[in-house]
C-alpha cells in the first residue's frame, strides 16, 4: 500500500515535470519553415512522458481504493527523514562543496570536503588524526595524477 | 586482414596493455565489493578515458567490465552475497562448496569459466558484428528509428520493477537529451538562459551522477553487509586439476557461454539475467540436478560462464547498429561519442582499427583477469575490507573531478549533483536506471532519424510498408505486451503468495 501511495506521488511529480517542459516547449521559436519544427519531437515526448504518468497515478489510485482501509495510514514523515537523514545531509556537504571550490580553489575545499565527510560516515569513535592525514594525502594525491598526469586543470579560486 | 594487423599493432603497446591491465584490477575490485556495480566502476573510469585515445579509452572500460564480471565471483563465493548482480546465480553452489571446504575448487573453476565465457563471447563478436553492420547498412532512418524504439522498449520491459516505471524513465531520459540546440534547425530548446546547456547537457557527469552517485548514496543509506569471511578458506587449487574439472564439463561450459553471448545481444538483458537462465538451462541438462544448490561445481561453471560471454554479446548490438546491449556498453556508446566517434553501421567502414581493437582488447583482458585474479586473490579480499566510510569520500572526489576535467567548469560539478539526486530518487522509487541512461543516449538519434524520415515523406505508414522497419515495430509492441504480461504475472504471483 505504502508503494500505491508512493507511485501517487512519484507520478503528481512527473506531471509536475512534463508542466514545467511543456512551459518550455512553448519558448522554442518556430519559423514554419520545414515540415517537422524543433517542437515536434519535445511535444511527442512531454505527451508520451504525461500520458505515461497518467496510467501510473490512475494505477496507484486503484489499488489505493481497492485497500482503502490501509490509504488512512499516515505516511511517517518523521521516519522518512530519519531513514534519508545521512544521505541528505551528505548531499548538502557536497552542495557546499561545490560552492567553496568555486570560491576558494580546489585544496581547500577538497581537504575540507574529504575531513567533513570522513568523520561523518566513521561509525563509532572519530580517529582525528588518522583522518586529517588521509584528506591531505588523498587530496595532494589527486591533484598530482588529474594536473600532472591527466593535464586537467583543478580550479584555483579566489585564495590559491 | 590489413585493419586487424593495425589494431593488433595499436593495441600491443606498452600504454596500451598497461591501461587495460589497470582496468582489470580496478575492475576485479569493484566487482568484488557488495553494494559497488560494474556500471558504476565504468562510470568512474570515464572522466579518464576522456583524457586517452578513444582506443585506449575502451581498453580501459573494457578491462573494468571484464575483471568486474569475474570479480563478483569472489564474494559469491566466499560471502554468499554476489559482488554484482550478475553473480547472483554463482553464490547458489559457489557458497555451498566454500562452506565444504572447497574455496580453492569453487573460485577456480569459475575464474576459468569466466576466461572461457569471455574468449567464446569475443569470437562471436568478431564473426557477427561485421555481417550485421553490413545488413544495416542498408537501413533508412525509418529502419534506424524502429530499431531504436525497440531497443528502449525491450529494455524498459524487461527490466526489473514495472513496465511503465521502465517507459517513464527512458521518456524522461529523451525528454533530458532534447535540452540544447535542435540537431536539424540549429534551434536552442529548454536552456532556460544558460549558455552552458547550448551544446545540451554533457553525458560524462550525467551517467556518473546517475549510476555512480546515486548508488553511493544507496550506499550511505543502506550500508552494504561488510568483508566478514567467516570460513577460514584455502584459496588455492591446483592448475591441472581445474582444467581436468573444466574439461569435464566441457558442454556445460560451451552451451552456458553461448547463452550468455545470445542474451547479451538481446537489448534489454546482460549479465545478471544471462547468470541465471543458464544456470537453470544447466539443472535442466544435468544428470544429477538434485545436486545443483548444494555445492557442485556445474553450477558454478554454468553462471560465471554466461555472465562473462555476456560481454561480448552486449557489443554486437552497440558496435553493428550504435544501440547499447546493456547499462555498461551504454556507457562505453557515450564515451565514443564523446570522442566524437558514432557508432553503427558506418563504424565498421570508417574506423576498422578502432573496432577491431575493441575486439582484441576483450581477449587480452580476458587474459589478465585469469592471471591477476589467479595470482591476487588474497590482495584483492584485504582490498575489499576497505570500510566504506574511506571508500565513498574517496569516490565522491572522484566523481567531482571527473565531472569537472570535461570542460573545465564546475558547473558540470553541479550537473553531476542534479542527476545524482535524479538517480538517487529514480532508484529509491522503483525506476530503473538503463532506460533512462538509454534515453539520454539514444534521444538525440531516435529524434533525428523520425524528424529525417517525416522529411522524406510524411506518410506514415511508411514506417510498416518496410518490411525491417515493419518488424523491428512488431518486436517493439511484442516486447511490451511481454513486459505487461510479466507485471500482471508477477502481481498475481505476488497475492497469491499472501494470500497463502
Amino acid at each position: 500500500m505504502k508503494t500505491a501511495k508512493r507511485d501517487a506521488i512519484n507520478a503528481l511529480v512527473v506531471i509536475l515535470f512534463c508542466g514545467v517542459a511543456y512551459s518550455g516547449v512553448l519558448q522554442i521559436p518556430v519559423r514554419g519553415a520545414a515540415k517537422t519544427e524543433a517542437d515536434f519531437f519535445p511535444k511527442i515526448i512531454i505527451g508520451l512522458l504525461l500520458f505515461l504518468a497518467l496510467c501510473l497515478l490512475i494505477n496507484a489510485i486503484y489499488t489505493m481504493v481497492k485497500h482503502r482501509a490501509d490509504v488512512r495510514e499516515k505516511t511517517n514523515w518523521k521516519a522518512l527523514i530519519k531513514d534519508n537523514r545521512k544521505v541528505m545531509i551528505t548531499f548538502l556537504i557536497f552542495g557546499a562543496y561545490i560552492l567553496l571550490l568555486q570560491e576558494v580553489g580546489y585544496f581547500i575545499s577538497s581537504f575540507v570536503f574529504l575531513l567533513t565527510l570522513y568523520l561523518f560516515l566513521m561509525p563509532g569513535k572519530k580517529r582525528y588524526i588518522t583522518a586529517v592525514v588521509g584528506s591531505v594525502l588523498v587530496t595532494v594525491v589527486l591533484f598530482l595524477i588529474f594536473q600532472y598526469g591527466l593535464s586537467v586543470y583543478l580550479p584555483k579560486g579566489r585564495l590559491f | 586482414m590489413e585493419n586487424l594487423l593495425l589494431s593488433v599493432e595499436s593495441i600491443l603497446n606498452v600504454q596500451t596493455i598497461l591501461i587495460l591491465l589497470i582496468g582489470v584490477v580496478v575492475g576485479i575490485i569493484v566487482g568484488s565489493i557488495p553494494g559497488f556495480t560494474i556500471t558504476m566502476g565504468v562510470a568512474l573510469t570515464l572522466p579518464f578515458s576522456f583524457s586517452m585515445d578513444p582506443i585506449n579509452g575502451i581498453a580501459l572500460m573494457m578491462g573494468v567490465q571484464v575483471g568486474g564480471s569475474s570479480g563478483g565471483l569472489i564474494t559469491a563465493c566466499l560471502l554468499g552475497i554476489p559482488g554484482t548482480p550478475s553473480a547472483m546465480a554463482t553464490t547458489f553452489d559457489g557458497f555451498p562448496m566454500v562452506k565444504k571446504g572447497e574455496a580453492g575448487k569453487a573460485l577456480a573453476v569459475g575464474l576459468w569459466s569466466s576466461f572461457i565465457g569471455t574468449i567464446i563471447s569475443g569470437i562471436v563478436l568478431i564473426f557477427m558484428t561485421p555481417i550485421l553492420a553490413e545488413w544495416a547498412l542498408d537501413f533508412g532512418p525509418w529502419e534506424m528509428f524502429a530499431l531504436m524504439l525497440f531497443g528502449i522498449s525491450a529494455i524498459a520491459s524487461l527490466s526489473e520493477g514495472s513496465l511503465i516505471k521502465g517507459l517513464i524513465a527512458g521518456s524522461i531520459g529523451i525528454a533530458f537529451s532534447l535540452v540544447g540546440t535542435d540537431p536539424l534547425l540549429g534551434t536552442s530548446r529548454f536552456t532556460y538562459g544558460f549558455t552552458e546547456l547550448l551544446a545540451g547537457f554533457n553525458f560524462l557527469p550525467v551517467l556518473i551522477g546517475v549510476f555512480a552517485f546515486s548508488q553511493l548514496m544507496s550506499d550511505i543509506k543502506n550500508p552494504p553487509d561488510s568483508l566478514d569471511i567467516k570460513f577460514n578458506s584455502n584459496v588455492s587449487y591446483p592448475l591441472v586439476k581445474t582444467i581436468k574439472d573444466i574439461w569435464t564439463s566441457k558442454l556445460n561450459v560451451i552451451r552456458s557461454s553461448l547463452i550468455g553471448v545470445f542474451v547479451g545481444i538481446l537489448p534489454a538483458a546482460g549479465g545478471s539475467i544471462a547468470n541465471i537462465l543458464s544456470y537453470d538451462i544447466a539443472k535442466k541438462f544435468s544428470k544429477q540436478p538434485e545436486k545443483f544448490g548444494t555445492g557442485t561445481k556445474d553450477g558454478v561453471i554454468a553462471a560465471e560462464s554466461a555472465n562473462n560471454s555476456s560481454i561480448g554479446g552486449a557489443f554486437v548490438p552497440m558496435l553493428a547498429f550504435g544501440i547499447p546491449g546493456d547499462a555498461v556498453t551504454a556507457m562505453m556508446l557515450g564515451a565514443l561519442l564523446i570522442h566524437g566517434i558514432q557508432p553503427g553501421p558506418l563504424l565498421m567502414q570508417n574506423q576498422p582499427v578502432l573496432v577491431y581493437g575493441i575486439f582484441i582488447s576483450i581477449f587480452i583482458a580476458a587474459i589478465f583477469m585469469l592471471i591477476v585474479q589467479s595470482y591476487g586473490i588474497k590482495a584483492f579480499l584485504k582490498i575489499t575490507d576497505i570500510p566504506q566510510h574511506v571508500l565513498i569520500p574517496l569516490i565522491l572526489m572522484l566523481c567531482v573531478l571527473g565531472s569537472f576535467a570535461v570542460n573545465n567548469r564546475t558547473f558540470d560539478v553541479w550537473i553531476l549533483l542534479i542527476f545524482g539526486l535524479i538517480g538517487y530518487w529514480m532508484k529509491s522509487n522503483d525506476f530503473p536506471l538503463p532506460p533512462f541512461i538509454l534515453g539520454i543516449i539514444l534521444g538525440p538519434m531516435i529524434e533525428q532519424n523520425l524528424r529525417q524520415a517525416i522529411t522524406i515523406d510524411s506518410d506514415l505508414t511508411v514506417f510498416m510498408t518496410r518490411p525491417i522497419s515493419a518488424v523491428l515495430i512488431v518486436l517493439a509492441v511484442l516486447s511490451m505486451a511481454y513486459g505487461i504480461y510479466n507485471n500482471f504475472k508477477s502481481k498475481s504471483d505476488t497475492g497469491m503468495t499472501q494470500s497463502s
